[in-house]
């Protein structure tokens, strides 16, 4: 199956929630990125206003959050916000843990390559289980038999990954 | 006076648990996570992730909170299976339990993971061991956000680090009555562990028990930390048993009087509410621990028993055991009758 924005790199299924409807999407990876980063509409828009030169504090670029709400709340809003504010928040941390400097476990496996595989599939699954239910609430009983065959198949897979 | 104060870890450490922070790097952490338009999607996707690495583990009994009563989401709290921020996420939280309810990762509490382990008893090492059991099946296809500096990244940086917590539960009669809590807490504090109440912070001395945990999670090993608990728990085991000593050499008539009357409530009474069955069972355990009072299996299965009978005589617990809504009156009069039923199965004298 070719991605329908590139036409050219082999695409996945994905899903989208748009005004409470559940979208799918057949794109390449590439093309999902850059269609949907994973940040909300309002954050394009403080970005927007961060580009055209009007003066904001600096902005998470994955997250939008901004040192002044992490003040608000004591949290964080993304992984990507302690590299955003790393010089701003050494001295907190400093505070809070006496230290800067992690020295415990790290993580090891290769986890990367497996994340994209697994999350696929469990994003498939999902999209299934929906329709199995439309269908079993519609009595189509032909076609519960066919989406349970296909869950059947990604279990089996998502086990097999597991097995490796 | 029957016998002598107990010397053993288990009379003053009732349970330990140990506590993993994980998050995913590419989703918003929980509380920003929770305000996206997306939110119900992504909690969907996340917990899918997380139970579909743990189903080959063990059988673990997954609850959506969002689809969870709020009877049900108590009862698992008073079982110290889930937490009162994951109650407060409930619009995309999720709890994986495992069977004995031992193990419960929690998802979307204040970091999108989780992972617990708990267990009656003082066993860190044992219960670190099960968690990184879980943390690397979890691990194994989902990467984790981490930096070089900061460690695991959690959304608050009082997690950072290993995201290790790791936390003892102590029966400490003797210390707290002395009036020299503050003080040792004190102690505690500038080694760098925490104390607080059992039942929540500024719950006080209810129960006479209280959680001692690791505060810095950043800047230490995991071993080092364990460590550090460790002799913390130690140190306070030996000087709660030696003022349980001093208070039975001290206590006299009064002391005898008071655990022997506890007993005697929890052994007759008609109603009884939560508070003061936690202060009369905290007498009882007293007098068990010194030897005033006896129990027919040995102190310390008197002991241990009357710590699971605490847990099953909160409010939730007792509904789901009555099968009943009950109200805190009738809550009362089915505490006072089981109460009294379990006591004479334990056979306690003094
Ligand atoms: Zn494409
Ligand atoms: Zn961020």
């Amino acid at each position: 199956m070719l991605c329908s924005n590139c036409g050219k790199n082999s695409a996945r299924n994905y899903v989208k929630l748009r005004e409470g409807k559940k979208v799918e999407l057949v794109l390449c990876p590439e093309c999902y990125k850059r269609l949907y980063p994973e940040r909300d509409e309002g954050d394009f828009f403080t970005q927007f206003l961060g580009n055209t030169g009007i003066k904001k504090s600096k902005a998470c670029p994955n997250c939008g959050t901004r040192l002044s709400d992490y003040r608000k709340t004591g949290l964080l809003g993304c992984a990507d916000c302690y590299a955003t504010f790393r010089e701003e928040l050494t001295p907190t941390v400093r505070y809070i843990q006496w230290e800067v400097r992690h020295v415990g476990k790290r993580p090891t496996s290769n986890a990367e390559e497996k994340y994209d595989f697994v999350r696929t599939l469990v994003r498939e699954r999902d999209v299934l289980l929906a329709k199995l239910d439309e269908a079993a609430a519609e009595g189509q009983h032909a076609l519960v038999l066919s989406i349970q065959e296909e869950l059947d198949r990604i279990n089996q897979k998502l086990n097999e990954e597991e097995e490796e | 006076m029957r016998g002598s104060v107990i010397q053993t870890f288990e009379s003053v450490a009732v349970s330990t648990r140990i506590r993993l922070a994980r998050n995913f790097k590419d989703y918003p952490f929980p509380n920003l996570l929770m305000k996206s338009s997306h939110a119900e999607e992504m909690a969907e996707e996340i917990t899918g992730l997380i139970a579909a690495e743990l189903s080959r583990v063990d059988n673990f009994v997954l609850y959506r909170m969002k689809g969870l009563s709020d009877e049900a989401a108590a009862f698992l709290k008073e079982r110290n299976l889930i937490s009162r921020e994951l109650i407060l996420n409930r619009a995309v939280s999720a709890a994986l339990v495992s069977e004995d309810e031992i193990i419960s990762v929690m998802i979307n509490e204040e970091d999108h993971i989780r992972e617990q382990y708990f267990m009656k008893g003082f066993d860190l090492a044992k219960a670190y061991e099960r968690v990184v059991g879980i943390d690397e099946a979890i691990a194994d296809s989902i990467p984790f956000a981490f930096d070089e500096d900061f460690g695991y990244l959690t959304a608050c940086p009082t997690n950072l680090g290993t995201g290790l917590r790791a936390s003892v539960m102590l029966f400490l009669p003797a210390v707290s009555r002395r009036g020299i809590m503050r003080r040792v807490a004190a102690d505690l504090t500038r080694s760098g562990l925490t104390v607080r109440g059992a039942y929540g912070e500024g719950s006080g001395t209810e129960g006479d028990l209280f959680q001692v945990s690791n505060e810095m999670t950043l800047g230490l090993s995991e071993e080092e930390i364990l460590e550090l608990v460790e002799r913390a728990v130690s140190t306070m085991t030996e000087m709660e048993i030696r003022e349980r000593e001093r208070m039975k050499v001290e206590g006299g008539m009064a002391l005898c009087d008071k655990l022997r009357r506890a007993l005697g409530v929890l052994s007759n009474c008609c109603v009884l509410s939560e508070r003061e069955f936690i202060e009369r069972t905290a007498d009882v355990k007293l007098g068990l621990a010194l030897g005033i009072l006896g129990c027919e299996q040995g102190g310390d299965a008197g002991m241990s028993a009357l710590d699971d009978l605490l847990v099953a005589m909160r409010p939730a617990n007792i509904n789901r055991l009555s099968g009943e809504a009950l109200s805190e009156e009738g809550q009362n009069e089915y505490r006072a009758q089981h109460v009294v039923h379990a006591l004479s199965d334990l056979q306690l004298y003094y």
